[in-house]
């Protein structure tokens, strides 16, 4: 699309769709997707409206978190090529009305949760928003390669506020899902930040390979998927897996370390790419893992 | 005399429809569903 034809769409004003881009639906169906089977592998009952209103709210809050990261990001959205045909730096939406946005989502999440399911539920709501928004977007992300280490614990939370929707507290098991995706989150970033160097470093952000190198990035890459192997087997020792998720989740953790090692002897961006994708299909399968079984259990009986 | 059709007007009218119909979707179905909180609410006696 040529500049003027652009500026002529963007003087019409936003579309719905760009409202819902400022969502991150891509982020936002993972993160739906483990406060999901946070809800459904959590002891005890909720009933399934109050169940739907859960993972709404989680999804809400999530897609408000995106738009205000949009707002505060838009300088280095404009600079980066994965990143520059959002609809703010392509002047589709006005930054301070996503913005508003934002924040009317979050708003609206944390209050519903409060009203509809628990306080807990929704104060854990409110502080993953604002870890997300305060820690990670405003402190961390333009200052230090630790930023998406830190700032992955607000990605963890959703099965966490589920859980605690459902039962009203926070227990061991649940605490095994939040550090499965705390550990799986730097390798998964890294891997993307390896082929996107360029990118982060033309905008400035500190990631991992822009300050300390590709070398040290792979490395350390590699320590994360080793710790995440006996992490990641935590839900069995925990209760909330049974046998299927561990031999299922050793198989996957460990072909998450084979992609790593391959990653370091890679001397292209190839296996980088590779990686990335199979992060987000570990993520993927590691939790439906935990929900095929978890369904499954009374049919089965004493099988598994 | 007849009006000269203006396509920038014409398309900022019918975004602004779409943008009018989807926050009366989302506030309707906002309503509802709390209306349907309240009833699960009320039936479960507001207990913990």
């Amino acid at each position: 699309m040529t500049d003027l034809a652009a500026s002529t769409l963007s003087a019409a004003g936003p579309r719905v769709k760009d409202y819902l881009e400022l969502l991150k639906p891509r982020v936002m169906s993972l993160v739906v997707f483990s406060g999901f089977v946070g809800l459904m592998v959590a002891p005890g009952h909720i009933h399934p409206l109050l169940g739907f209103v859960t993972i709404m709210c989680i999804a809400l809050s999530a897609g408000g978190c995106g738009a205000v990261n949009m707002w505060y990001d838009r300088d280095i959205d404009a600079i980066m090529n994965r990143t520059r045909l959002r609809p703010i730096p392509q002047g589709r939406i006005d930054p301070e009305n996503a913005r508003d946005f934002g924040g009317a989502l979050i708003f609206a999440a944390v209050a519903l949760m409060w009203l509809a399911v628990n306080a807990l539920a929704a104060v854990l709501l409110a502080s993953a928003a604002a870890f997300y928004i305060f820690v990670y977007t405003v402190w961390l992300k333009r200052r230090t390669p630790q930023n998406i280490v830190i700032g992955g614990a607000a990605g963890a939370f959703p099965p966490v506020i589920a859980w605690a929707a459902v039962t009203g507290q926070v227990g061991l098991p649940v605490i095994a899902l939040f550090l499965l995706i705390f550990f799986w989150t730097p390798p998964h970033f890294w891997a993307l930040a390896l082929y996107r160097n360029d990118d982060y470093r033309r905008a400035g952000v500190p990631m991992m390979p822009v300050v300390k190198g590709e070398s040290r990035t792979k490395i350390e890459m590699l320590i994360y998927t080793l710790v995440l192997f006996p992490v990641s087997l935590a839900p069995y020792f925990t209760g909330i897996g049974g046998p299927v998720y561990l031999v299922g989740a050793s198989l996957l953790s460990g072909f998450f370390i084979i992609c790593a090692i391959r990653v370091l002897r890679d001397k292209t961006h190839k296996a980088a790419r590779q990686m990335f994708g199979y992060s987000i299909l570990y993520l993927f399968l590691m939790l439906s893992l935990l929900l095929v079984e978890h369904i499954a259990q009374p049919f089965l009986g004493g099988l598994i | 005399m007849k009006k000269k059709a203006d396509p920038l007007g014409l398309e900022r009218q019918r975004r602004q429809r779409a943008r009018s119909w989807a926050l009366f979707g989302a506030l309707a179905f906002f309503a509802l569903l709390v209306y349907a909180i309240t009833i699960v609410k009320i039936k479960a006696g507001f207990g913990p």
